[in-house]
């Protein structure tokens, strides 16, 4: 007959705890995570009978942010850099302790909005701020893309409402 | 200059194909001149319904598996730590007595006091801590002297210890000459914050010897109880223990009284329940002496009374519903003098994951298992523990299991 000490002691016992998928990702699982989790109650702290299961990011909360819209389709003259490493063949002088990684990315706009208590986003620009496109020719573009992105570039997650936006494009001169 | 409005329902991914040409010519610019969109960032989580949390402490055995489900309910960005909060306390709701035996009435489950935590590593990611809570007596820790977990007034109280390893045994008294008294001003409190665990808990105190002193005032005997207050901090030696404290709490005055609960915080009540064994003038073996208890399962308070009235007979005195969120700390006072009130195995199950003294800051890495050599098993209370308790405490125990309620 087993003492209570016993299943902690030789590493026998072994629990298996299940959650819904949503809840781990409330803690920072990954997605994809298979919501299952099955391991031996071991000694891998200094002290028996315990058992830690580490989330392999941070919880996916926001409390400010800074939306980008980008351009998937046409080109536009607009450079980011928010990346923090570079490649070590990268010829730049680089401090890599403080200096961003820059590319160019077809950012259309950034929007430094968001209501934290409902998500809701109402952007109008007054003075709307017009970004090259740099084509050398006339293109027709049947088909126009944009999508809206974290700041860290990651898709965000639109709530049950449709999503509006209106672009202007100028011809040089007007 | 063309305007070009776009919609989308895909999570902000807008995409467009227009039947009409579309011609930019060579050199345009581009600008947004508006957008509205909703995000979900606003809302943090959203639990859905049947948010199922399973946890089974014997994968080889199905009757420790217990299921719970978490409130259906959104949570926003600024209700984050509410979030693990009620996480934690779901999950400690899955420990439960009927399942921590499982189908062989096996004590040597792992689920018999124990709790989880939503905890944070050094890199601030989030863990879940499932850890084993030992069954402690709060006044001394034979195995480090030291790491006593209530704290007293010498001068008041007098807790004897006796016996030689193997033998020890802790009782409870006034000092000889204290006199009795009304109130809750002969105390034991937490000492450096030791709490009762969440999760599956117990935390119980025997009348050892109980006889009256004659009069007819609530000053004989002595009570139990759970603050929600950490009543340890600026431990005053001469103070009451005060009524915004007393949240939970059994009480005996002398034979042929009703305990008194209180079970809201609020004044004592009389239960039904009277003393059954209590004084070794007429019951010299402790061992069938009447047991107070706090018992925690599936986060529900159960106070009531142990008795010799046949195999597991307890008496319930309140059941009420743990919050999330709410610490309860262990207390004891004593009004009898020590002529007419003794009180002996003591002892909770105390919280694991407080920090040792000058130890692991995460959790204490100071208690062994309760079972194991160099703690609980190594006192005078081992026939009590094995052949009454067991079956006073839980009459699906069974009798040879080795279960340390003293050290």
């Amino acid at each position: 007959m087993p003492q209570v000490g016993e299943r902690f002691e030789d590493g026998s016992a072994k629990m298996t705890l299940t959650m819904k998928t949503e809840l781990l990702q409330g803690l920072g699982f990954r997605k994809g995570f298979a919501g299952v989790i099955g391991a031996p109650i071991d000694r891998s702290r200094p002290v028996p009978g315990f058992k830690v299961l580490t989330a392999q990011g941070l919880p996916p909360a926001y409390s400010s942010d800074n939306f980008i819209v980008e351009s998937m389709t046409l080109p536009l003259d607009s450079f980011d850099a928010s990346k923090t490493q570079y490649p070590s063949d990268a010829n730049v002088v680089v401090n890599p302790q403080t200096d961003k990684k820059g590319r160019r990315k077809n950012i259309l706009m950034t929007i430094p909005v968001n209501n934290n208590n409902n998500g809701l986003v109402e952007y109008e620009s007054s003075t709307p701020i017009f970004i090259d496109i740099n084509n050398a020719e006339d293109i027709n573009a049947k088909n126009l893309n944009f999508r809206i992105l974290n700041k860290d570039f990651s898709p965000i997650v639109q709530a049950d409402e449709t999503a509006i936006m209106s672009v202007l494009i100028k011809k040089p001169g007007e | 200059m063309k305007l070009v409005r776009l919609a989308t329902e895909n999570n902000g991914v807008f995409q467009s194909a227009f039947g009409n040409d579309m011609i930019i010519e060579k050199n345009s610019q581009m600008a947004l001149l508006n957008l509205t969109f909703k995000s979900n960032i606003g809302t943090f989580l959203v639990i859905p319904p049947s948010a199922n949390i399973q946890f089974q402490s014997d994968t080889l055995d199905a009757d420790t598996r217990q299921t719970v489900t978490m409130q259906q309910r959104e949570y926003s960005v600024n209700e984050l730590e509410q979030y693990f909060k009620d996480l934690q306390h779901t999950l400690n709701s899955t420990l439960k007595d009927e399942n921590s035996i499982g189908i062989n009435n096996n004590l040597g489950y792992n689920s018999v006091f124990s709790c989880f935590r939503i905890g944070t590593d050094d890199a601030g990611f989030k863990t879940v801590e499932y850890r084993y809570a030992p069954f402690i007596n709060p006044i001394e820790d034979f195995a480090s002297p030291i790491s006593n977990y209530w704290t007293w007034y010498n001068t008041f109280m007098n807790p004897v210890i006796t016996g030689g390893v193997g033998q020890k045994v802790t009782t409870l008294q006034k000092q000889v000459g204290q006199p009795a008294t009304t109130d809750r001003t002969y105390k034991f409190l937490p000492f450096s914050g030791r709490r009762l665990n969440d999760g599956n808990s117990l935390f119980t105190a025997r009348i050892l010897d109980l006889t009256t002193n004659g009069g007819t005032d609530d000053d004989n005997g002595f009570g139990i109880g759970l603050s929600k207050t950490n009543l340890g901090v600026n431990f005053n030696n001469t103070a009451d223990i005060p009524p915004s404290a007393r949240d939970f709490e059994i009480r005996v005055n002398r034979g042929g009284e009703h305990y008194q609960y209180i079970d809201d915080g609020a004044d004592e009540k009389t239960s039904t329940v009277l003393p059954e064994r209590y004084d070794l003038g007429n019951y010299p073996e402790p061992n069938v002496h009447d047991v107070l208890a706090f018992n925690v399962s599936g986060n529900i308070l159960k106070m009531g009374i142990y008795q010799d009235k046949g195999p597991g007979f307890y008496a319930p005195l309140a059941e009420v519903e743990i919050q999330p969120g709410e610490e309860l700390y262990p207390y004891l006072y004593i009004r009898g003098a020590s002529t007419n009130c003794q009180v002996d195995m003591v002892n909770f199950s105390i919280d694991p994951f407080l920090p040792s003294i000058g130890g692991n800051e995460r959790g204490n890495d100071e208690w062994q298992i309760t079972g194991t050599d160099d703690t609980a098993r190594y006192n005078g209370y081992d026939d009590v523990i094995e052949i009454v308790l067991l079956e006073m405490l839980c009459h699906k125990w069974e009798k040879d299991l080795k279960m340390d309620l003293q050290k």
